[in-house]
Protein backbone atom coordinates (compact mmCIF):
# COMPACT_ATOMS: atom_id res chain seq x y z
CA UNK A 1 0.00 0.00 0.00
CA UNK A 2 1.46 3.64 -0.51
CA UNK A 3 2.07 5.91 1.58
CA UNK A 4 -0.64 8.37 0.63
CA UNK A 5 -3.13 5.81 0.40
CA UNK A 6 -2.42 4.66 3.76
CA UNK A 7 -2.65 8.31 5.16
CA UNK A 8 -5.31 8.77 3.50
CA UNK A 9 -6.99 5.99 4.91
CA UNK A 10 -5.95 6.38 8.38
CA UNK A 11 -7.44 9.99 8.11
CA UNK A 12 -10.66 8.61 6.45
CA UNK A 13 -10.94 6.86 9.92
CA UNK A 14 -10.06 9.91 11.92
CA UNK A 15 -12.47 11.91 10.08
CA UNK A 16 -15.32 9.10 10.57
CA UNK A 17 -14.51 9.43 14.09
CA UNK A 18 -14.98 13.59 14.01
CA UNK A 19 -17.69 13.11 12.06
CA UNK A 20 -19.57 10.73 14.36
CA UNK A 21 -18.84 12.63 17.93
CA UNK A 22 -20.05 15.77 15.94
CA UNK A 23 -23.56 14.16 15.16
CA UNK A 24 -23.73 15.00 19.12
CA UNK A 25 -23.26 18.71 18.70
CA UNK A 26 -26.63 20.92 17.66
CA UNK A 27 -24.25 22.05 14.69
CA UNK A 28 -25.42 23.38 11.32
CA UNK A 29 -23.19 21.62 8.38
CA UNK A 30 -21.28 25.05 7.34
CA UNK A 31 -20.41 25.48 11.00
CA UNK A 32 -19.93 21.73 11.41
CA UNK A 33 -17.80 22.00 8.25
CA UNK A 34 -15.87 24.62 10.03
CA UNK A 35 -15.28 23.32 13.07
CA UNK A 36 -14.23 19.99 12.30
CA UNK A 37 -11.32 21.77 10.03
CA UNK A 38 -10.21 23.33 13.01
CA UNK A 39 -10.47 19.67 15.08
CA UNK A 40 -8.68 17.45 12.21
CA UNK A 41 -5.77 20.48 12.63
CA UNK A 42 -5.60 20.44 15.92
CA UNK A 43 -5.11 16.66 15.88
CA UNK A 44 -2.42 17.20 13.69
CA UNK A 45 -0.47 19.40 15.97
CA UNK A 46 -1.28 16.94 18.63
CA UNK A 47 -0.28 13.78 16.84
CA UNK A 48 3.29 15.81 15.68
CA UNK A 49 3.83 16.31 19.91
CA UNK A 50 3.10 12.99 20.15
CA UNK A 51 5.36 11.88 18.20
CA UNK A 52 8.19 14.06 18.23
CA UNK A 53 10.53 12.55 21.00
CA UNK A 54 10.27 9.73 18.71
CA UNK A 55 11.47 10.83 15.65
CA UNK A 56 14.99 10.35 14.06
CA UNK A 57 17.51 13.51 14.14
CA UNK A 58 16.88 13.17 10.45
CA UNK A 59 13.20 13.52 10.96
CA UNK A 60 13.87 16.02 13.54
CA UNK A 61 15.92 18.16 11.01
CA UNK A 62 13.68 17.27 8.21
CA UNK A 63 10.72 19.20 10.25
CA UNK A 64 13.13 21.91 9.90
CA UNK A 65 12.36 22.05 6.09
CA UNK A 66 9.57 22.73 6.44
CA UNK A 67 10.34 26.35 7.49
CA UNK A 68 11.21 26.99 3.77
CA UNK A 69 7.58 25.92 3.01
CA UNK A 70 5.97 23.20 1.80
CA UNK A 71 7.12 21.37 -1.60
CA UNK A 72 5.60 18.18 -3.24
CA UNK A 73 8.78 16.21 -1.96
CA UNK A 74 8.83 17.67 1.60
CA UNK A 75 5.13 16.86 1.58
CA UNK A 76 5.32 13.29 0.85
CA UNK A 77 7.71 13.01 3.03
CA UNK A 78 6.47 14.30 5.98
CA UNK A 79 3.04 11.99 4.99
CA UNK A 80 5.54 9.19 5.11
CA UNK A 81 6.67 10.25 8.61
CA UNK A 82 3.03 10.25 10.01
CA UNK A 83 2.00 7.21 8.09
CA UNK A 84 4.93 5.21 9.69
CA UNK A 85 3.08 2.38 12.00
CA UNK A 86 4.61 2.54 15.06
CA UNK A 87 3.11 6.32 15.26
CA UNK A 88 -0.27 5.30 15.10
CA UNK A 89 -1.00 4.48 18.60
CA UNK A 90 0.04 8.28 19.06
CA UNK A 91 -2.53 9.45 15.90
CA UNK A 92 -4.91 7.55 18.24
CA UNK A 93 -3.44 9.07 21.54
CA UNK A 94 -4.21 12.57 19.49
CA UNK A 95 -7.51 12.58 18.65
CA UNK A 96 -8.35 11.04 21.92
CA UNK A 97 -6.63 14.07 24.02
CA UNK A 98 -8.23 16.44 21.48
CA UNK A 99 -12.04 15.25 21.42
CA UNK A 100 -12.02 14.50 25.06
CA UNK A 101 -10.65 18.08 26.11
CA UNK A 102 -13.94 19.09 23.53
CA UNK A 103 -15.85 16.67 25.99
CA UNK A 104 -14.58 17.97 29.47
CA UNK A 105 -16.01 21.34 29.05
CA UNK A 106 -19.55 21.09 30.13
CA UNK A 107 -20.27 24.33 28.32
CA UNK A 108 -20.33 22.18 25.49
CA UNK A 109 -21.45 18.70 26.27
CA UNK A 110 -23.38 18.16 29.30
CA UNK A 111 -22.16 15.19 32.45
CA UNK A 112 -24.61 12.77 31.43
CA UNK A 113 -24.44 12.98 26.97
CA UNK A 114 -20.21 13.20 28.06
CA UNK A 115 -20.05 9.38 29.01
CA UNK A 116 -22.21 7.91 25.85
CA UNK A 117 -20.01 10.72 23.34
CA UNK A 118 -16.88 9.42 25.20
CA UNK A 119 -18.12 5.70 24.90
CA UNK A 120 -18.65 5.82 21.19
CA UNK A 121 -15.35 8.12 20.89
CA UNK A 122 -13.43 4.69 22.77
CA UNK A 123 -15.58 2.43 20.27
CA UNK A 124 -14.59 4.07 17.10
CA UNK A 125 -11.06 4.55 17.80
CA UNK A 126 -10.70 0.57 18.69
CA UNK A 127 -12.24 -0.23 15.56
CA UNK A 128 -10.19 2.64 13.43
CA UNK A 129 -7.03 0.93 14.68
CA UNK A 130 -8.48 -2.04 13.85
CA UNK A 131 -8.74 -1.05 10.25
CA UNK A 132 -5.26 0.50 10.62
CA UNK A 133 -4.14 -2.61 11.36
CA UNK A 134 -5.35 -4.49 8.72
CA UNK B 1 -13.34 11.46 1.05
CA UNK B 2 -11.33 14.67 2.29
CA UNK B 3 -8.73 16.01 0.37
CA UNK B 4 -5.97 15.39 2.90
CA UNK B 5 -3.24 15.02 1.31
CA UNK B 6 -4.35 17.15 -2.12
CA UNK B 7 -1.34 19.64 -3.36
CA UNK B 8 -1.99 22.72 -4.68
CA UNK B 9 0.62 24.55 -6.02
CA UNK B 10 -0.99 27.69 -5.57
CA UNK B 11 -1.25 27.20 -1.98
CA UNK B 12 3.12 26.97 -2.16
CA UNK B 13 3.27 29.96 -2.92
CA UNK B 14 0.75 31.52 -0.73
CA UNK B 15 2.58 29.83 2.45
CA UNK B 16 6.03 30.66 1.06
CA UNK B 17 4.75 34.42 1.43
CA UNK B 18 4.16 33.51 4.76
CA UNK B 19 2.97 37.03 6.69
CA UNK B 20 0.48 37.28 3.93
CA UNK B 21 -1.31 34.03 4.16
CA UNK B 22 -1.56 34.19 8.10
CA UNK B 23 -3.36 37.46 8.20
CA UNK B 24 -6.33 35.88 6.24
CA UNK B 25 -9.28 35.85 8.55
CA UNK B 26 -11.00 33.65 6.37
CA UNK B 27 -9.33 30.48 6.42
CA UNK B 28 -9.67 28.63 2.68
CA UNK B 29 -12.26 26.11 2.37
CA UNK B 30 -11.46 22.45 1.77
CA UNK B 31 -12.54 21.15 -1.65
CA UNK B 32 -16.16 20.15 -2.03
CA UNK B 33 -17.15 21.98 1.18
CA UNK B 34 -19.86 24.52 1.03
CA UNK B 35 -19.12 27.30 3.62
CA UNK B 36 -19.84 30.65 4.56
CA UNK B 37 -17.16 33.02 5.31
CA UNK B 38 -16.44 34.70 8.57
CA UNK B 39 -17.64 38.10 7.83
CA UNK B 40 -21.20 37.29 6.17
CA UNK B 41 -21.51 35.16 9.19
CA UNK B 42 -24.07 36.43 11.08
CA UNK B 43 -23.76 35.86 15.19
CA UNK B 44 -27.21 35.06 16.09
CA UNK B 45 -27.30 32.52 13.46
CA UNK B 46 -25.18 30.62 15.01
CA UNK B 47 -26.24 26.84 16.36
CA UNK B 48 -25.81 27.01 20.15
CA UNK B 49 -23.36 24.55 20.61
CA UNK B 50 -20.81 26.69 17.51
CA UNK B 51 -19.43 29.31 19.60
CA UNK B 52 -18.79 27.16 22.72
CA UNK B 53 -17.02 24.92 20.80
CA UNK B 54 -15.25 27.41 18.52
CA UNK B 55 -14.31 29.05 22.07
CA UNK B 56 -12.60 25.54 23.39
CA UNK B 57 -11.15 24.93 20.21
CA UNK B 58 -9.14 27.95 20.05
CA UNK B 59 -8.14 27.40 23.60
CA UNK B 60 -6.73 24.14 22.86
CA UNK B 61 -5.18 25.41 19.78
CA UNK B 62 -3.00 27.97 21.75
CA UNK B 63 -2.30 24.97 24.10
CA UNK B 64 -1.03 22.82 20.91
CA UNK B 65 0.81 25.96 19.23
CA UNK B 66 2.64 26.73 22.31
CA UNK B 67 3.66 23.16 22.75
CA UNK B 68 5.34 23.26 19.56
CA UNK B 69 6.49 26.51 19.71
CA UNK B 70 8.95 25.21 23.17
CA UNK B 71 9.10 21.42 21.25
CA UNK B 72 10.18 22.44 17.92
CA UNK B 73 10.99 25.83 18.15
CA UNK B 74 10.85 28.17 15.18
CA UNK B 75 10.09 25.49 13.07
CA UNK B 76 6.59 25.38 15.02
CA UNK B 77 5.28 28.20 12.21
CA UNK B 78 7.27 26.02 9.58
CA UNK B 79 5.51 22.44 10.68
CA UNK B 80 2.15 24.62 10.59
CA UNK B 81 2.75 26.06 7.23
CA UNK B 82 3.57 22.29 6.43
CA UNK B 83 0.49 21.31 7.53
CA UNK B 84 -1.34 23.77 5.48
CA UNK B 85 -0.49 21.36 2.41
CA UNK B 86 -2.50 19.00 4.46
CA UNK B 87 -5.15 21.08 5.05
CA UNK B 88 -4.63 24.20 2.51
CA UNK B 89 -5.18 27.73 4.52
CA UNK B 90 -6.10 26.99 7.39
CA UNK B 91 -3.10 25.85 9.43
CA UNK B 92 -1.61 28.78 9.12
CA UNK B 93 -4.46 31.03 9.86
CA UNK B 94 -5.26 29.32 12.53
CA UNK B 95 -1.64 29.62 14.16
CA UNK B 96 -1.78 33.27 12.66
CA UNK B 97 -4.93 33.86 15.42
CA UNK B 98 -3.00 32.41 18.17
CA UNK B 99 -0.23 34.26 20.59
CA UNK B 100 1.97 32.02 19.36
CA UNK B 101 1.83 33.05 16.03
CA UNK B 102 2.50 36.64 16.49
CA UNK B 103 4.93 35.80 18.57
CA UNK B 104 6.72 33.59 16.11
CA UNK B 105 6.05 36.18 13.10
CA UNK B 106 7.87 39.15 15.52
CA UNK B 107 11.12 36.77 16.09
CA UNK B 108 10.92 35.24 12.58
CA UNK B 109 11.01 39.07 11.40
CA UNK B 110 13.67 40.00 13.30
CA UNK B 111 15.81 36.90 12.39
CA UNK B 112 14.94 37.92 9.02
CA UNK B 113 16.23 41.29 9.04
CA UNK B 114 19.36 40.12 10.80
CA UNK B 115 20.21 37.59 8.60
CA UNK B 116 19.81 39.57 5.30
CA UNK B 117 22.09 42.07 6.04
CA UNK B 118 24.86 39.52 7.34
CA UNK B 119 24.15 37.72 4.22
CA UNK B 120 24.66 41.07 2.10
CA UNK B 121 27.39 41.97 4.07
CA UNK B 122 28.92 38.82 3.23
CA UNK B 123 28.26 39.43 -0.59
CA UNK B 124 29.98 42.86 -0.14
CA UNK B 125 32.46 41.76 0.93
CA UNK B 126 33.13 38.56 -1.34
CA UNK B 127 32.61 40.68 -4.04
CA UNK B 128 35.41 42.92 -2.32
CA UNK B 129 37.60 39.87 -2.17
CA UNK B 130 37.40 39.18 -6.11
CA UNK B 131 37.87 42.38 -7.40
CA UNK B 132 41.09 43.60 -4.95
CA UNK B 133 42.67 40.45 -4.13
CA UNK B 134 45.59 41.76 -2.84
CA UNK B 135 44.40 44.96 -1.24
CA UNK B 136 44.15 42.81 2.51
CA UNK B 137 44.36 45.82 4.56
CA UNK B 138 41.50 47.62 2.59
CA UNK B 139 39.43 44.52 3.01
CA UNK B 140 39.90 44.05 6.47
CA UNK B 141 38.87 48.14 6.68
CA UNK B 142 35.88 47.39 5.31
CA UNK B 143 35.07 44.85 7.01
CA UNK B 144 35.74 46.48 10.35
CA UNK B 145 33.22 49.06 8.68
CA UNK B 146 30.75 46.07 7.82
CA UNK B 147 30.95 45.05 11.33
CA UNK B 148 29.75 48.03 13.18
CA UNK B 149 26.01 47.40 11.66
CA UNK B 150 26.09 43.69 12.29
CA UNK B 151 27.87 44.37 15.66
CA UNK B 152 25.20 46.48 16.58
CA UNK B 153 22.44 44.31 16.63
CA UNK B 154 24.49 41.55 17.87
CA UNK B 155 25.34 43.43 21.63
CA UNK B 156 21.78 45.19 21.68
CA UNK B 157 20.91 41.09 21.27
CA UNK B 158 23.14 40.37 23.87
CA UNK B 159 21.79 43.36 26.44
CA UNK B 160 18.62 42.34 25.55
CA UNK B 161 19.43 38.92 27.07
CA UNK B 162 22.09 38.45 28.50
CA UNK B 163 23.14 41.28 31.03
CA UNK B 164 27.14 43.03 30.58
CA UNK B 165 29.62 41.36 33.28
CA UNK B 166 27.67 37.35 32.63
CA UNK B 167 28.57 37.61 29.06
CA UNK B 168 31.19 34.32 28.27
CA UNK B 169 31.71 30.69 27.95
CA UNK B 170 32.85 28.14 30.17
CA UNK B 171 35.53 25.76 29.38
CA UNK B 172 36.29 22.57 30.79
CA UNK B 173 39.79 21.35 29.54
CA UNK B 174 41.18 18.45 30.44
CA UNK B 175 45.44 18.09 31.10
CA UNK B 176 47.45 15.64 30.28
CA UNK B 177 48.44 14.86 33.96
CA UNK B 178 44.97 13.97 34.76
CA UNK B 179 43.79 17.25 35.56
CA UNK B 180 41.48 19.35 34.19
CA UNK B 181 40.35 22.84 34.52
CA UNK B 182 37.15 24.50 34.63
CA UNK B 183 37.51 28.41 32.80
CA UNK B 184 35.25 31.07 32.48
CA UNK B 185 35.87 33.51 29.70
CA UNK B 186 34.37 36.60 29.96
CA UNK B 187 33.68 38.49 26.45
CA UNK B 188 33.02 41.72 28.29
CA UNK B 189 36.24 42.15 30.08
CA UNK B 190 38.91 40.53 28.60
CA UNK B 191 39.53 36.66 29.13
CA UNK B 192 39.64 35.80 32.72
CA UNK B 193 40.57 32.04 34.15
CA UNK B 194 38.91 30.30 36.34
CA UNK B 195 41.04 26.99 37.16
CA UNK B 196 39.57 24.33 39.14
CA UNK B 197 41.58 20.79 38.93
CA UNK B 198 40.03 17.65 39.36
CA UNK B 199 40.42 14.08 38.59
CA UNK B 200 38.74 11.80 36.33
CA UNK B 201 36.98 9.91 39.68
CA UNK B 202 35.30 13.34 41.16
CA UNK B 203 31.62 14.45 39.47
CA UNK B 204 32.84 18.17 39.23
CA UNK B 205 31.39 20.88 40.13
CA UNK B 206 28.27 20.69 41.85
CA UNK B 207 28.28 24.57 42.52
CA UNK B 208 27.38 25.06 38.65
CA UNK B 209 23.45 23.77 37.64
CA UNK B 210 23.33 26.63 35.12
CA UNK B 211 24.82 28.01 32.67
CA UNK B 212 23.56 30.57 30.26
CA UNK B 213 24.17 29.10 26.42
CA UNK B 214 24.74 31.88 23.52
CA UNK B 215 24.65 30.47 20.31
CA UNK B 216 25.19 32.46 17.36
CA UNK B 217 25.30 32.07 13.67
CA UNK B 218 22.84 29.90 11.70
CA UNK B 219 23.14 25.99 12.14
CA UNK B 220 23.83 23.56 14.41
CA UNK B 221 25.40 23.73 17.51
CA UNK B 222 26.50 20.51 18.93
CA UNK B 223 27.67 19.37 22.25
CA UNK B 224 30.10 17.16 21.60
CA UNK B 225 31.76 16.55 24.92
CA UNK B 226 28.16 16.16 26.35
CA UNK B 227 28.24 13.01 27.18
CA UNK B 228 30.64 13.96 29.74
CA UNK B 229 28.05 16.32 31.46
CA UNK B 230 24.04 15.84 31.66
CA UNK B 231 21.86 18.60 30.77
CA UNK B 232 18.23 18.27 32.63
CA UNK B 233 16.54 20.70 30.89
CA UNK B 234 17.14 23.14 27.83
CA UNK B 235 15.54 26.18 28.77
CA UNK B 236 14.20 29.34 27.45
CA UNK B 237 16.16 30.39 23.86
CA UNK B 238 14.47 31.63 20.73
CA UNK B 239 13.46 29.85 17.35
CA UNK B 240 15.77 26.48 18.70
CA UNK B 241 15.10 22.87 18.23
CA UNK B 242 16.82 20.37 20.23
CA UNK B 243 18.14 17.26 18.33
CA UNK B 244 19.37 14.03 19.52
CA UNK B 245 22.28 13.03 17.65
CA UNK B 246 22.61 9.65 15.47
CA UNK B 247 24.35 7.91 17.77
CA UNK B 248 21.99 8.80 20.60
CA UNK B 249 18.37 7.63 18.88
CA UNK B 250 16.02 7.60 22.17
CA UNK B 251 16.88 11.22 24.16
CA UNK B 252 14.40 12.17 26.17
CA UNK B 253 13.99 16.17 25.63
CA UNK B 254 13.84 17.43 28.68
CA UNK B 255 16.86 15.11 30.02
CA UNK B 256 19.40 15.53 27.96
CA UNK B 257 22.38 12.86 28.04
CA UNK B 258 24.92 12.18 25.84
CA UNK B 259 25.56 13.95 22.77
CA UNK B 260 23.21 16.69 21.77
CA UNK B 261 22.67 19.53 19.50
CA UNK B 262 20.82 22.60 19.25
CA UNK B 263 19.79 24.03 16.11
CA UNK B 264 19.59 28.07 15.64
CA UNK B 265 17.43 28.68 12.43
CA UNK B 266 18.42 32.44 13.67
CA UNK B 267 21.10 34.77 14.28
CA UNK B 268 21.39 34.26 17.59
CA UNK B 269 19.87 32.92 20.45
CA UNK B 270 20.08 31.99 24.22
CA UNK B 271 19.65 28.78 25.45
CA UNK B 272 20.09 28.09 29.40
CA UNK B 273 21.26 24.68 30.36
CA UNK B 274 20.42 22.79 33.55
CA UNK B 275 23.59 20.84 33.79
CA UNK B 276 22.80 18.35 36.89
CA UNK B 277 26.37 16.80 36.84
CA UNK B 278 29.95 16.88 35.03
CA UNK B 279 30.51 13.51 34.98
CA UNK B 280 33.97 12.05 33.62
CA UNK B 281 34.16 9.06 34.80
CA UNK B 282 30.91 8.06 32.41
CA UNK B 283 32.46 9.13 29.33
CA UNK B 284 31.81 6.72 26.24
CA UNK B 285 35.55 6.93 26.10
CA UNK B 286 35.97 5.35 29.82
CA UNK B 287 38.64 6.98 30.79
CA UNK B 288 40.71 9.93 30.57
CA UNK B 289 43.76 8.21 29.01
CA UNK B 290 41.49 6.82 26.46
CA UNK B 291 39.99 10.23 25.88
CA UNK B 292 43.67 11.59 25.25
CA UNK B 293 43.97 8.34 22.95
CA UNK B 294 40.89 9.30 20.78
CA UNK B 295 41.74 12.78 19.62
CA UNK B 296 45.75 12.29 19.92
CA UNK B 297 46.34 15.03 21.63
CA UNK B 298 46.90 15.50 26.14
CA UNK B 299 43.71 17.11 26.71
CA UNK B 300 40.99 18.62 24.88
CA UNK B 301 41.38 21.13 22.40
CA UNK B 302 40.33 24.79 22.97
CA UNK B 303 38.00 24.17 19.92
CA UNK B 304 36.25 20.94 21.40
CA UNK B 305 35.62 22.79 25.34
CA UNK B 306 34.38 25.44 23.38
CA UNK B 307 31.93 23.74 21.62
CA UNK B 308 31.01 22.12 25.04
CA UNK B 309 29.60 25.14 26.81
CA UNK B 310 30.28 28.25 24.83
CA UNK B 311 29.66 29.60 21.20
CA UNK B 312 30.26 27.46 18.27
CA UNK B 313 33.15 29.25 17.11
CA UNK B 314 33.56 27.38 14.39
CA UNK B 315 30.16 28.01 12.84
CA UNK B 316 30.43 31.96 13.22
CA UNK B 317 30.69 34.26 10.42
CA UNK B 318 33.66 35.45 10.20
CA UNK B 319 32.79 39.23 11.01
CA UNK B 320 30.55 38.37 14.61
CA UNK B 321 33.78 36.08 15.48
CA UNK B 322 35.93 39.27 15.01
CA UNK B 323 33.46 41.25 16.81
CA UNK B 324 33.04 39.03 20.01
CA UNK B 325 36.78 38.33 20.26
CA UNK B 326 37.42 42.37 19.77
CA UNK B 327 35.01 42.56 23.45
CA UNK B 328 37.18 40.56 24.84
CA UNK B 329 40.73 41.72 23.80
CA UNK B 330 40.11 45.44 24.57
CA UNK B 331 41.89 44.97 28.00
CA UNK B 332 45.91 45.00 27.48
CA UNK B 333 46.57 43.37 30.84
CA UNK B 334 44.15 40.76 31.35
CA UNK B 335 44.70 38.50 34.59
CA UNK B 336 43.41 34.99 35.47
CA UNK B 337 42.21 33.69 38.76
CA UNK B 338 43.10 30.42 39.89
CA UNK B 339 41.04 28.35 42.47
CA UNK B 340 41.87 25.99 44.96
CA UNK B 341 40.08 22.33 44.83
CA UNK B 342 37.07 22.24 46.04
CA UNK B 343 36.27 26.29 46.16
CA UNK B 344 33.15 27.49 44.62
CA UNK B 345 33.45 28.52 41.10
CA UNK B 346 31.85 32.37 41.49
CA UNK B 347 29.22 33.59 39.26
CA UNK B 348 30.48 35.27 36.28
CA UNK B 349 28.53 38.08 36.96
CA UNK B 350 30.72 38.31 40.42
CA UNK B 351 33.97 37.85 38.94
CA UNK B 352 35.71 41.18 39.07
CA UNK B 353 37.04 42.73 35.78
CA UNK B 354 40.62 42.50 34.35
CA UNK B 355 42.76 43.96 37.24
CA UNK B 356 40.31 43.23 40.34
CA UNK B 357 42.21 41.64 42.59
CA UNK B 358 39.48 40.88 45.36
CA UNK B 359 39.32 36.98 45.09
CA UNK B 360 43.06 37.01 45.09
CA UNK B 361 42.74 38.99 48.43
CA UNK B 362 41.78 35.79 49.90
CA UNK B 363 44.68 34.26 50.06
CA UNK B 364 43.80 31.14 47.91
CA UNK B 365 44.25 31.94 44.65
CA UNK B 366 47.10 32.97 42.21
CA UNK B 367 47.15 34.45 39.06
CA UNK B 368 48.23 32.22 36.36
CA UNK B 369 48.84 34.06 32.54
CA UNK B 370 46.06 34.36 30.20
CA UNK B 371 45.99 31.92 28.01
CA UNK B 372 45.99 32.33 24.11
CA UNK B 373 42.69 33.27 22.66
CA UNK B 374 42.30 31.06 19.27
Amino acid sequence: MKIRDLNNQNSMNQDSIIDQIFNHFQLRKEESDELKVKVRELILKNFILNIFGKLSATDKGFLQSLTEGPTQENQDRFAEILAKPEYQEDHAEAIKSVISELLEDEKIVSPEKKDTIYNDLETLLESAQIIAEA
Amino acid sequence: MPEVLSYNPEDETKLDEGTEVEESENPPDEAGVDSVPADETVEAEHSPDYQQLQAKLAELDDKASLALVKAIGVTAVGVVSGLAAFYPGVAVSLLASSMAGRKFRAIKSEADSLRQTLSARESQNADITEEQPSVGQKEEQSGVEQNEEVGQKIAQFLDDCCPPGTRGLYNVKINSDGTAKLEWKSYDSGPLKIEKPFSESETIPPEITEIDHLVIGEGIHEFRASNLIEVDEIMGGQNLSVFDSPQLQSVNLFKLQGPVAINCPNLSSIVKLKISKFNFRDSRFGSLEKIRESIGVNGFSAGLATRMFGIGKDHLPDRIRDYLNSLGTNNPNPKSISLARGEDVPNPASISPVGGNSRQADGDLSMVEPEDKT
